[in-house]
């Protein structure tokens, strides 16, 4: 409440300011790629965290005014998930669409929210039969910082923090058995109901908050000159549907971003 | 001015020395949501599969197993100097303990081999009750029985199903399924019913069935009711306390079709009636049209769920135990199989009948 009421009562300070002044919108296009490590560790099928090298792809659009940001991205992820204890492997695929919005506090500083619409994990360890998949569908609306700080004219750094603050989620494996844990706790669970036996159908989503379900995002990039961004970034998603037993899937991801379409337009406000 | 810029410099050092600090802090988080993991010495592995029986499966109660009794009884024989072949075997002991066709522990090598294998048999002892040289020479092939239809080829890996009206009787309708680990279309299902609509009574020889998806299995036993019924409910572990369990109560719903077959029907079994293949006994079991032939089945109607140890060492475990009723509305454990309504034995011997098939003629008859 307090961050919404700061940042709403920031930005209609610069709005007041900035009428009757020429306005410029900056338009960006951008496809990025990717690598680093990728962990997981879901508590309820291994103790061991399984980790491996991981490949990514974003594809996105924003949008930046004087007064606010905003973005949108679709992004996939794999991951190799290995160990060194034992000779166990699998991977992970990870996609999503996000939005963002952030109003420019000062100029260093934006604040604003961002929504992971659809967020959706795929793993699998072939080795593990009834088990083998595991899929995490889930949409997360988190509190979003941003911090950006030109170094000269040529380089900005960036750095932002995305912090999950409520999700509907729904994890297809149970305590033990893969099903959703909802389900199997309403005691509805039935082979000729899709709805409880699809790994898929969202009609057994539960509504998570910060502790059973925490998502935290992460990036520090560097803007060369207007085409470029190279960028560091850590997210990690944990979910636990039974305490004690979390599932925890993270990456850190070194990409290249290009703009490929990026433009500048001017307005003027009219009264 | 010089000493100005110097300081501005220094500010803005200073602020992404912080950034960093923040950053790195951030990142730190993950080691604490990532558990530490267990460790792989003997005693280690020993305790994490003991914990992981006592948490997880589904039916100590119904197995009378006392998992702080069986792991305090065995502990003084683990010891770090053993080798990892030795504490294989004294895993083993808790995997036969639970005598479930669905729990093991195995483990592979780098090219994915199965190097040791733990898991109960479950068929030991049981009478061989089906011959596919009789079903083929005298039901089911080409020679005897051209109607015969079949989902894939008879005799061959893709083989599915095997459908039509049997050269006995051919009033008689005859499937055979020999594995539900297959894809079976509704559209094929629709056919296969249609097809046998008009047979005055069914076979639904299942004998050497040992499961795969229970969803498929469920899905044909809706053909045999045109009312909703209720078959047991199963009692799924849901934590790790020893009374972390839910019910799901289960009932069959009638298939969307024109073609149910609501005329007498007769189940062939044996001992290799397993897991999927329960569950089509349990869904049907409750059905007045409905009469089981041949011998004691399989069981296996936990639903299974499989994991690595810190080692690597695979383990498959019933997470939930099947609670079935019967004809007459008793409730019935599953799990070591059930008699069927008829026993009937098959005489390798004699290749001209198989003798469960001509039983399940005669009743229908």
């Amino acid at each position: 409440m307090v961050i919404c009421f700061t940042a709403n009562f920031a930005f209609s300070q610069i709005k007041e300011e900035s009428e009757n002044i020429r306005r410029k919108v900056q338009k960006k296009t951008y496809v990025g790629v990717g690598g680093g490590m990728g962990a997981y560790q879901d508590a309820k099928f291994s103790n061991v965290a399984y980790n491996g090298i991981s490949g990514s792809f974003n594809l996105g659009t924003g949008r930046e005014s004087d007064h606010y940001v905003w973005n949108t991205d679709f992004w996939t992820r794999y991951s190799a998930l290995r160990t060194g204890s034992h000779v166990g492997k699998g991977f992970y695929l990870d996609a999503g669409y996000s939005f963002d919005y952030t109003r420019k506090l000062t100029e260093n500083y934006q604040l604003g929210g961002k929504w992971t619409l659809a967020n959706g994990n795929f793993r699998r360890f072939a080795d593990l039969g009834n088990n083998s998949t595991g899929i995490v569908l889930s949409s997360t609306v988190s509190a979003l910082g941003r911090y950006t700080r030109p170094i000269n004219k040529d380089l900005k750094i960036n750095f932002e923090l995305a912090l999950g603050l409520f999700s509907v989620a729904r994890e297809g494996t149970s305590f033990a058995y893969s099903a959703v844990q909802k389900v199997l706790e309403e005691g509805v669970f039935n082979f000729q109901d899709e709805a409880t036996t699809s790994p898929l159908h969202l009609k057994y989503a539960s509504f998570e908050t910060i502790g059973s379900l925490n998502k935290i995002e992460t990036t520090l990039s560097l803007d060369f000159r207007k085409r470029w961004r190279l960028t560091y970034s850590w997210d990690l998603f944990n979910y636990r549907t039974i305490k004690g037993y979390p599932l925890t899937i993270a990456a850190h991801t070194l990409s290249v971003r290009f703009n490929y379409i990026n433009k500048i337009k001017t307005r003027t406000n009219k009264k | 001015m010089m000493s100005y810029s110097k300081g501005l410099i220094r500010v803005k050092g200073i602020k992404i020395i912080g950034l960093l600090i923040l950053f790195l802090s951030i990142y730190s988080c993950e080691k604490v949501f990532i558990k530490p993991k267990s460790g792989t010495s003997n005693t280690e592995i020993f305790e994490e599969y003991t914990q992981l029986v006592a948490e997880k499966y589904g039916m100590l109660e119904f197995k009378k197993v006392d998992m702080t009794h069986l792991s305090d009884s065995l502990r003084p024989f683990v010891t770090e100097e053993m080798t990892t072949d030795s504490l294989f075997g004294v895993l083993n002991v808790i995997v036969q303990r639970l005598k479930d066709g669905h729990s093991a522990l195995f483990t592979k090598d780098l090219n994915g081999e199965s190097t040791n294998f733990s898991g109960y048999d479950f068929i030991s002892g049981y009478p061989i009750s089906l011959h596919g040289g009789i079903l083929v020479d005298n039901y089911v092939g080409a020679t005897v029985a051209p109607e015969m239809n079949s989902l894939g080829t008879i005799g061959e890996t893709d083989l599915r199903m095997i459908y039509g009206l049997l050269p006995q009787d051919n009033e008689i309708a005859y499937i055979r399924i020999p594995s539900f680990n297959v894809s079976i279309s509704t559209e094929e299902l629709e056919t296969v019913f249609q097809s046998l609509n008009s047979a005055k009574g069914m076979i639904v020889d299942i004998r050497g069935n040992t499961g795969g998806d229970p969803i498929l299995a469920t899905n044909i036993a809706a053909y045999f009711t045109d009312q909703e019924v209720y078959i047991g409910y199963e009692n799924f572990k849901i934590g790790p306390g020893e009374d972390d369990f839910s019910k799901s109560p289960a009932n069959l719903k009638p298939a969307s079709s024109d073609y149910r077959f609501l005329k007498p029907v007769a189940v062939l079994t044996d001992r290799f009636v397993y897991s999927a293949a329960t569950t089509f006994c349990y869904s049907v079991n409750p059905l007045d049209n409905v009469t089981f032939i041949g011998q004691r089945t399989g069981g296996g109607s936990g639903s299974v769920a499989a994991g690595y140890l810190a080692n690597g060492w695979i383990w498959n475990l019933s997470v939930s135990e099947f609670v079935g009723v019967d004809d007459d509305g008793s409730e019935q454990h599953l799990d070591n199989g059930f008699e069927p309504d008829i026993n009937v034995l098959l005489d390798t011997l004699d290749k001209t009948q198989d003798e469960i098939i001509e039983r399940a003629i005669l009743e229908l008859q």
